[in-house]
């Protein structure tokens, strides 16, 4: 039924193939994550975009195999072309401790009150025996200071309360790229920050992946901060991908009637507008599982057949949209 | 941190005062007297003996009297009850029995409570859970004048394992019953606490930072949830303590331990006043002291208080 996208002939770093994720709960199953397949490739930044409830950093805690107790995940994630889904915990804490690195949505929760920072960052690079005290002190300092925080060689030992919030965000990405991670999935890095520094955090992700390499999957509903930093965006509804594609493609031809109407809701400069377009109508209620296609009940292009049958991944040349009307650009 | 220490101090002080007046006037104004026996004394023997005791004195020169007995030379006066004894001396042969058996009481309500508590967190929904849940429910039930007959009814006359009552010194097979009895209900409370105060841990946000970063679990638990764990157990440590002290009467009462529990109650029932005091002082005194401990402990694990 539904193709495998596939984008180039590059090598990915993670291939997530028809991954669900679903939350065993009190009033019934919940399927947070329904049939995503998408890739990321070394060094790229793929922006994961969607509202709240896409199922969007489910995917993310799919891959690195922290989901929350009640949920489980179906499908396939390869990481270097193996399977990464279902491993025993001992492997995924590996997996994450070396190569997958996470950033949090809120900085100032994210860190342990309890403990100085410096313990904090210490304590990944001194597992097993990697590096000694000293070494995880002096590799901590300098990454501080590479992410702009100053006065670090002092500061590292104060408490996350010590901190605004976002100096905690750049403590958060200091602290995941101390393992030289080869992917860094930042799950709405911004969304918890004043307007002003979200900035500075988005500009350092950058430089990030301009200086280490380091692939970035970055999880936000900002559509502003993927247009600046991103190589492909995902835009994600009710826990499916609808489209996915180069950024520069999917802003400026959006194929998908969602994509389109998440475009339009964003208020620009550069038109006059008398009033902001919003999406008519409400995301579909979790519980309910759709036959068709999730975005039907508010799409403005709606065929007769949307309600029932679910569209299959259609496009070409790594521009991909899940829909039975294929939009004219 | 000294500053603060420091300033509880100096509030304890006025705190412990304020505590010998109030339990000097309750107990002056509670009706009859050491000496209302069933045949009334002769009215000059009364003089006498209210003379020698210095009952015949206004109400505030007593209490500064009283105060100031314990202030200089930390002394309680003579038992009335028991005529050749002192209350110091009570004091110094019941204190440290109850002291043995409660701190052991106190520590296995902490280390079996926070123990049961945390492994029903971490193994949570499995059976260790629900046995966790079942043993901390149930002890919670049973509070020590009921667990004391039933521990005596199972180990010493069904089994005969362990002595129904006595101290000799605090031998082990003595203090084994005491000390079970006085600790369960509160083992059971604090591993409630514990359980619930650690799945809510478990859930925050910094936690799931600590597992993204690849920290073995056992790590996480220990380095990065134990501590806020552990807080709101920190404070029930002060009514924990206090239930221990009461608790101790009943343990006294019901094994012959010989600890000052037995006076609380024997000295009320005999118009003791000056072991009353003594005992109240005394229970008092260490309830302020620990209470200034839990306090200081709290501070020195949350690095966000500050004061």
């Amino acid at each position: 039924m539904r193709s495998t996208p596939r984008t180039d002939t590059e090598q990915a770093l993670l291939s997530i193939r028809d991954l669900s994720v679903t939350f065993d709960t009190p009033g019934g199953p919940i399927r947070a994550v329904d049939g995503v397949s998408l890739d990321v490739h070394p060094g790229e930044v793929l922006a994961v975009v969607g509202e709240s409830g896409s199922g969007k950093s489910q995917t993310a805690l799919a891959v690195t195999g922290l989901l929350a107790a009640n949920g489980a995940a179906e499908g396939s994630i390869q990481w270097h072309r193996s399977e990464i889904l279902g491993l025993p915990e001992h492997r995924l804490a590996r997996l994450r401790a070396d190569e997958i690195a996470m950033v949090f949505q809120n900085p100032m929760t994210s860190l342990n009150p309890y403990l100085r920072v410096s313990v904090q960052m210490m304590e990944g690079m001194m597992l097993n025996g990697r590096m000694t005290r000293p070494e995880a002190r002096a590799a901590s300092i300098e990454m501080l200071e590479s992410v702009q925080i100053a006065d670090a060689a002092s500061r590292i030992d104060r408490y996350p309360h010590e901190f605004s919030g976002g100096m905690l965000q750049r403590i958060m990405i200091a602290m995941s790229l101390l393992r030289r991670p080869r992917l860094l999935i930042a799950d709405e890095p911004t969304t918890a920050l004043d307007v002003t520094v979200q900035m500075q955090i988005v500009r350092l992700l950058g430089e990030v992946r301009r200086k280490s390499g380091t692939a970035i999957m970055l999880i936000t509903h900002d559509l502003g901060l993927v247009a600046s930093i991103s190589d492909r965006i995902a835009i994600m509804y009710s826990g499916r991908i609808m489209e996915i594609g180069h950024t520069e493609e999917v802003f400026s031809r959006p194929r998908h009637p969602y994509t389109r109407a998440l475009l339009e809701a964003v208020p620009r400069l550069d038109r006059d507008e008398a009033e902001l377009q919003g999406i008519a109508g409400e995301p579909p209620d979790p519980e309910v599982r759709i036959p068709g296609c999730p975005f039907h009940t508010r799409c403005a292009h709606r065929l007769s057949q949307c309600a029932d049958i679910r569209p299959p991944m259609d496009g070409a040349d790594g521009h991909f949209h899940a829909c039975h009307l294929s939009l004219a650009p | 941190m000294l500053h603060y220490t420091l300033k509880r101090i100096a509030i304890a002080v006025p705190t412990i005062l304020i505590l010998i007046v109030l339990s000097f006037a309750l107990m002056h104004s509670a009706p009859g007297s050491p000496f209302t026996g069933e045949r009334p004394l002769p009215p000059e023997v009364l003089a006498n003996l209210e003379a020698k005791y210095g009952l015949d004195r206004s109400f505030p020169e007593q209490v500064a009297r009283y105060v100031w007995r314990i202030v200089t030379d930390f002394d309680f006066g003579p038992s009335y009850s028991h005529h050749d004894r002192t209350v110091n001396e009570i004091i110094a042969q019941g204190f440290p029995v109850t002291l043995t058996y409660g701190s052991l009481a106190f520590l296995f309500s902490i280390l079996a409570g926070t123990g049961l508590g945390i492994a029903a967190a971490v193994y949570r929904k499995t059976w260790l859970d629900s046995l966790a849940v079942g043993v901390s429910v149930g002890a919670q039930v049973l509070p020590n004048f009921i667990m004391a007959p039933i521990l005596v009814l199972i180990f010493t006359l069904w089994l005969g394992w362990l002595p129904g009552g006595g101290w000799q010194g605090g031998q082990w097979p003595y203090l084994i019953m005491p000390v079970i009895a006085l600790a369960t209900s509160f083992m059971a409370s604090i591993a409630r606490i514990t359980r619930s105060s650690m799945i809510e841990t478990l859930n925050s946000d910094f936690i799931l930072t600590a597992r993204s970063k690849g920290l073995p679990f056992r790590q996480v638990v220990i380095r990065h949830a134990m501590k806020p764990a552990l807080l709101p157990v920190i404070s029930y440590l002060g009514p924990t303590f206090v239930g221990l002290i009461t608790g101790s009467v009943v343990i006294d009462i019901y094994f012959s331990t010989g600890g000052i529990g037995q006076h609380f109650v024997n000295a009320a029932i005999n118009r003791d006043y000056p072991l009353i005091m003594g005992v109240t002082i005394l229970i008092g005194i260490l309830t302020v002291l620990f209470n200034l401990l839990v306090d200081i402990l709290y501070v020195w694990i949350d690095p966000r208080i500050r004061y």
